[in-house]
């Protein structure tokens, strides 16, 4: 009880702050929330002009395609909104920079510290919104009427796509550990890996990259399988994958990415950071 | 001309200090959406679509070619980085042009790309029956040799617009306070959809093709693709890159020169 009560109290701090840069920097955060709104609607909007032009792809038609986008959104929204400020979920970026030291002195758990440092509700929630918007819309073109199942479904899917995309983020940023610079960007691979390769309906590919990309590089998880799932009972063929596949995905992902970043805090304790000079400057 | 090639060799090699895993990361990145992209396009033509007057091959060729030549058809030089950075007051330091210096780094920047990741992947996709050589020898025929100096000509006068846009983007983050993420952010939202780069326009609905073909971003990527796939009329797409390579080149001149007097630039 004591850890939720300090969790949202820690999450009060960031939505203080992230409050404060909004009203001294008001112009400046504006810039950055359109140009997040232009950059995610972009990316977006060349796959919807696809569907628009083909009336199908991949087994979806337009709406359902729709639909996937603004999932899609829905899960990058969540972590721009959770995981965007210092870095948390392209956490390649704080551990290749020798910036965990920072964090190991704070008097909260580490892993407090990745869940709430992150928050940004007044910048970060652009996208969130605009997935949401997506989704409704798209929900209504395609006369979805949720039940309560439907929206709990809709919800624990979300979690495991964002839980698969940080897991990843987090196994790979475990690299930069041992290769602090080479590895340094490395989460920010991952995590464009997903932005660039998510969007796409792949119910068209063959049944084997199908698989492969549930399984061996589970970008299919962050959207289009959960999409599919969801829209089951709406004509999308109904994936040939078990459904059940997103929950044990979801599992082992979180399992490998804890054990890869203990073990590379267990490095991290002993070795350091090798990054800095005498001088302060960063190599 | 040695001190620009001497630039380009440093910022070639600077491209592997942080390692191999740096550079390679991104390049294994670009190389699963050129391979998600094939396959999607492949899917689409198995399913009947019509391709908008492309075929099949001159599709997978263009989005090769789009994917090969990404960097220069999406021109990002160091300028608006080194603000952030405050690393551009180095660039005043040496005895060059500032915007001759921050273009010769970026043609260095291309080399180990072009090596370890357009080649090679080439040669995969050669291998693998998709040669963009083949392909283009079949549609041009005889008139290859026209037809290969007007894709040359075009590629040129592509990274040329692109180098002119980058700087106008880099005069406009000086104005707004070292923005480059946003900038970053914004161009993103701009190649994405704009330059054809990703999507063809001939596989865009309502006639948006048409119109985006006409606009400045068209003239930085689809154009020259659709002149080495043979679709596109070379004569009207060379001149409109002609023409809006006059109209950036102007405004970036003048807007850098109008931007230098504001610029502030510190980091570490």
């Amino acid at each position: 009880m004591d850890n939720i009560r300090r969790l949202i109290q820690l999450w009060g701090i960031s939505a203080k702050l992230d409050l404060l840069w909004f009203l001294r920097d008001t112009k400046y955060c504006i810039l950055t929330i359109l140009a997040d709104i232009a950059a995610s609607l972009s990316s977006v909007t060349g796959v919807f002009l696809l569907a628009e032009r083909f009336g199908n792809i991949g087994g979806m038609s337009k709406d359902q395609v729709l639909f996937m986008l603004g999932y899609a959104s829905i899960v990058n929204g969540i972590i721009a909104l959770f995981f965007s400020m210092n870095n948390t979920g392209w956490i390649s970026r704080p551990v290749g920079r020798g910036q965990m030291d920072h964090k190991l002195i704070q008097p909260v758990p580490l892993w407090m510290q990745l869940l709430t440092e992150g928050f940004i509700p007044v910048s970060g929630n652009s996208l969130l919104v605009c997935g949401m918007a997506i989704t409704g819309y798209a929900a209504g073109q395609l006369g979805l009427a949720p039940g309560l199942l439907w929206i709990l479904l809709f919800v624990m899917l979300t979690i495991c796509s964002v839980a698969i995309i940080l897991g990843c983020s987090y196994i790979a940023g475990s690299l930069a550990f041992y290769a602090p610079v080479a590895a340094e960007e490395i989460s920010t691979t991952v995590i464009s890996l997903f932005n660039d390769l998510m969007i796409f309906p792949i119910g068209g590919l063959s049944a084997v990259l199908r698989m492969a990309l549930c399984t061996v590089v589970p970008v299919g998880l962050a959207a289009w399988f959960p999409a599919s799932l969801l829209l089951g009972q709406n004509g999308v063929p109904k994936p040939d994958i078990p459904g059940v596949i997103i929950l044990i995905m979801t599992i082992t992902v979180a399992m490998l990415a804890v054990t890869s970043f203990r073990k590379g805090m267990k490095y991290y304790a002993k070795r350091g950071s090798t990054r800095y000079h005498n001088r302060g400057h960063r190599s | 001309m040695r001190k620009y090639l001497i630039t380009m060799r440093l910022s070639a090699s600077r491209a592997f200090d942080g390692g191999l895993l740096y550079i390679l990361s991104g390049y294994l990145l670009k190389s699963a959406c050129l391979f998600i992209l094939l396959m999607l396009w492949r899917a689409l033509a198995q399913q009947g679509a019509d391709l908008g007057g492309l075929s099949l091959d001159q599709l997978l060729t263009y989005t090769l070619l789009a994917a090969i030549f990404g960097e220069q058809l999406n021109v990002l030089t160091p300028a608006t980085t080194a603000f952030w950075e405050g690393a551009i007051i180095s660039r005043y330091m040496r005895p060059l042009p500032v915007l001759a210096q921050l273009m010769a780094e970026t043609v260095g920047s291309w080399l180990p790309g072009l090596l370890l990741y357009s080649v090679p992947t080439l040669i995969i996709a050669a291998s693998a029956g998709l040669n963009p050589g083949i392909a283009f020898l079949a549609n041009a025929g005889t008139g290859f040799p026209a037809r290969g100096l007007l894709f040359l000509i075009s590629l040129l006068l592509a990274m040329a617009l692109g180098f002119a846009m980058d700087f106008i983007f880099a005069s406009l983050v000086i104005y707004v306070k070292n923005a480059s993420y946003q900038a970053y952010q914004i161009r993103r939202a701009i190649v994405s959809l704009f330059s054809g780069a990703l999507i063809p326009f001939t596989l865009l609905p309502w006639g948006m093709g048409r119109v985006f073909e006409l606009l400045p971003f068209g003239s930085t990527a689809s154009a020259p693709l659709l002149i080495f796939v043979g679709t596109g009329n070379p004569a009207r797409l060379i001149c409109l890159q002609i023409i809006w390579n006059l109209i950036f080149w102007a405004a970036a001149l003048i807007l850098f020169r109008r931007s230098e007097e504001r610029l502030v630039s510190y980091g570490g």
